[in-house]
This record gives C-alpha cells, structure tokens and sequence, in this order.
C-alpha cells in the first residue's frame, strides 16, 4: 500500500482531511500566532496507533504503518516522534 | 583518542545500536571524569542514575516517552539521570576547610579556615543556600559542567550519546527512589552510534568573532589562522555537515528501525 492510500485510509478512520489532521495538532495563541498543541499531537499520536491496531497490524509491522502517517505530519511541520522498531 | 579530537568529534547521537550493551566500565569512566570536573565549594551539585533501558518495564518506558522523545528511548540501551542535589550546600563549610588543609586555598589568596567559619559561610553560602533561584542556578551551571566531562569521556571512549528533556518525573521518581532534594535536569542517552561517529559531518558554528572578544566587547577575537589550521589537523575543526551521503544515512537508519522519513 502506498503512503497515498494509507493516509487516505487513516482520513477516513478520523473522518478528516490531510490539512484537518495537520489542524488538529495546532492551536492559536492568545497573541494571534499558530502554536503546536500539545494535547492535539498527543491525540494524533495515539489515533495513528490505534489505527494501526485496528488494520490488524502488529509488531514491527504496525510500527512501520504507524511512522509512515507520522511522517506525513512531521512534513507538515508538526514534531512528532514514533516508536523505532527493535525487535 | 586525543582530546582535541574528542571535543571536536562529539555530536548529539540519535541512531544507536539498539542491540549493543554499554559496558559498565564506560560507565564508571563517564562518572569518574564528571565526578573531576570543576566545581565551586568543592561542592557535590549533582547525582545520576544509570538505568539500562531492557531494565525497565513497558509501563516506565511508556511513561518517559513525550512527543519529541520517544525513539531514542528505544533506541539507546542506557539511560542516565541527571539530578541537582539542591542540598548542595550542606557540608560546603567542611569541604572548604579541607581545601585550606590542603593548600589547594592558600592563604597567598587570603584564604584562611577563619574566613570561611567567620565570614564566608555566614555572610555568603548560607544566604545563598536559602534563596531557591540561586541554588537552582548554580546547580545547573556546576551540574552542567560535570555532564560535559561525561558527554566527552563517552566520545573518548568511542560511545554516542544525547541530552534528552526529562520528563515523568512523578514516575521515575519513586521507581528509582529518588529523595525530594532531587532536581531533575537532564536524560542522557547513551549507545554505540549506528550512525557513522561523525554523523553526517561537523555541526554548523559561528565564528569566534562573533561570540569572543578581546577586552572589550566591541573588539572580536581576531582569529589566529595558524592556530585554526592546527585544530583543523588535532581534529577539533572537522569537515562541515551535511556529508555527501548524510541524507541516504539517515534514510538507511530510518528504514532499519522503522522511523518515519
């Protein structure tokens, strides 16, 4: 499966767009700016397992599925870190 | 390894090799060279806890995980905790009367077991002791100073390592029964580097100039390029990042361990 395909299976489990997805891992500021949200990149971070686990992915394998989606964020400017495979 | 080398080979390492222990000796190297290195009061600023990573549960390891740590977590067999004793001070009095003792505070400098009962301790360390931004000050300043000798003594000793932000200390306190005077400062990774030691080259840094002066601040050092040239042969001045290939390196890596790239 190309990351094209699996970023638009993950959109469609978080019944979101790409840029919704890249949204929801920032806020606003009281000044104004755009801020990383911590809170939202948690969720992100822990929606991209979950959506690895229910695709029945596991081990090194849902690793992998996991930091591919991650990588599609941390593109977009969100830091965001993943586990590393090392079994 | 020279240490002129050393200073100059030292990177923050962010691809371990997972599999490879760090041996116990390098360990005691690491502490033994931060437990030489300056400090003002002869005084213990710091304390560390080494934990290798197969040691803790899932549940700990989870738990020191944030946003911006997580891989290396996985990655670096060995775990070090930085600490500030904030009960530095105590003791200080003693400890700088033995420095008298030993002529290593001479009285050519004024320095007498007199001054430091009469004046010094009372005037100056106890007041200090109890102003919590100055203690938290010095003993990072002076922590700092130790972790720096630890980080090269690492490199020395052909070992990766990084400085982590250190978080979940409500669960990493009672786990490693840490007391309550125990500021926590700093998570050291520490591995052999599965990236080349030189980790894609020299990180980028300004020139003297811009950062030394020489007796006033608006006269830069004025470089002495013999002295560059001879750095840049000892190994301190190394070739600049990124290398050629620095960027295949990391996808190599990347797709080793399963990272996003």
């Amino acid at each position: 499966m190309s990351d094209l395909q699996l970023l638009r299976r993950f959109c469609a489990a978080e019944r979101a767009t790409p840029d919704e997805l890249v949204a929801r891992c920032l806020r606003s500021t009281t000044s104004g700016d755009t801020a990383i949200s911590a809170a939202g990149r948690r969720a992100a971070d822990q929606a991209i397992a979950a959506f690895a686990a229910a695709e029945g992915r596991s081990g090194r394998e849902a690793v992998v599925v996991g930091n591919r989606l991650r990588s599609f964020l941390i593109h977009n400017g969100i830091f965001l870190q993943g586990p590393a495979s090392i079994v | 390894m020279e240490f002129n080398r050393v200073v100059g080979t030292r990177r923050s390492i962010r691809f371990f090799k997972s599999w490879r222990p760090v041996e116990r000796a390098k360990i005691q190297v690491m502490f033994e060279a931060a437990n030489r290195a300056s400090r003002s009061m002869n005084a213990d600023y710091f304390r560390a806890v080494v934990v290798n990573r197969d040691d803790l549960d899932a549940e700990t390891r989870d738990a020191l995980r944030n946003p911006t740590t997580t891989a290396d977590l996985d990655l670096a067999p060995t775990y070090i905790f930085w600490y500030i004793d904030l009960d530095y001070v105590a003791g200080a009095q003693d400890r700088l009367k033995e420095l008298v003792d030993q002529h290593a505070l001479p009285a050519a400098h004024g320095w007498s077991k007199a001054y430091v009962d009469n004046f010094l301790w009372p005037q100056v360390l106890e007041p200090i002791s109890k102003d919590p931004n100055a203690v938290i000050f010095m003993g990072a300043v002076e922590t700092g100073i130790a972790i720096c000798n630890a980080i090269n003594a690492a490199v020395d000793q052909g070992l990766g390592t990084c400085m982590h932000a250190f978080t979940a200390n409500d669960k990493i306190k009672p786990l490693l029964g840490v007391p309550d005077t125990w500021l926590p400062v700093w998570l050291q990774l520490v591995g052999y580097p599965a990236e080349e030691r030189e980790a894609g080259g020299q990180r980028p840094r300004r020139p003297l100039s811009t950062l030394f002066f020489e007796g006033s601040c608006d006269h830069p050092w004025d470089e002495d390029l013999d002295v560059t040239e001879q750095l840049t042969r000892e190994g301190m001045i190394q070739e600049p990042g990124p290398f050629p290939y620095r960027a295949q390196e990391v996808r190599m890596l990347s797709r080793m361990y399963g990272l996003p790239e």
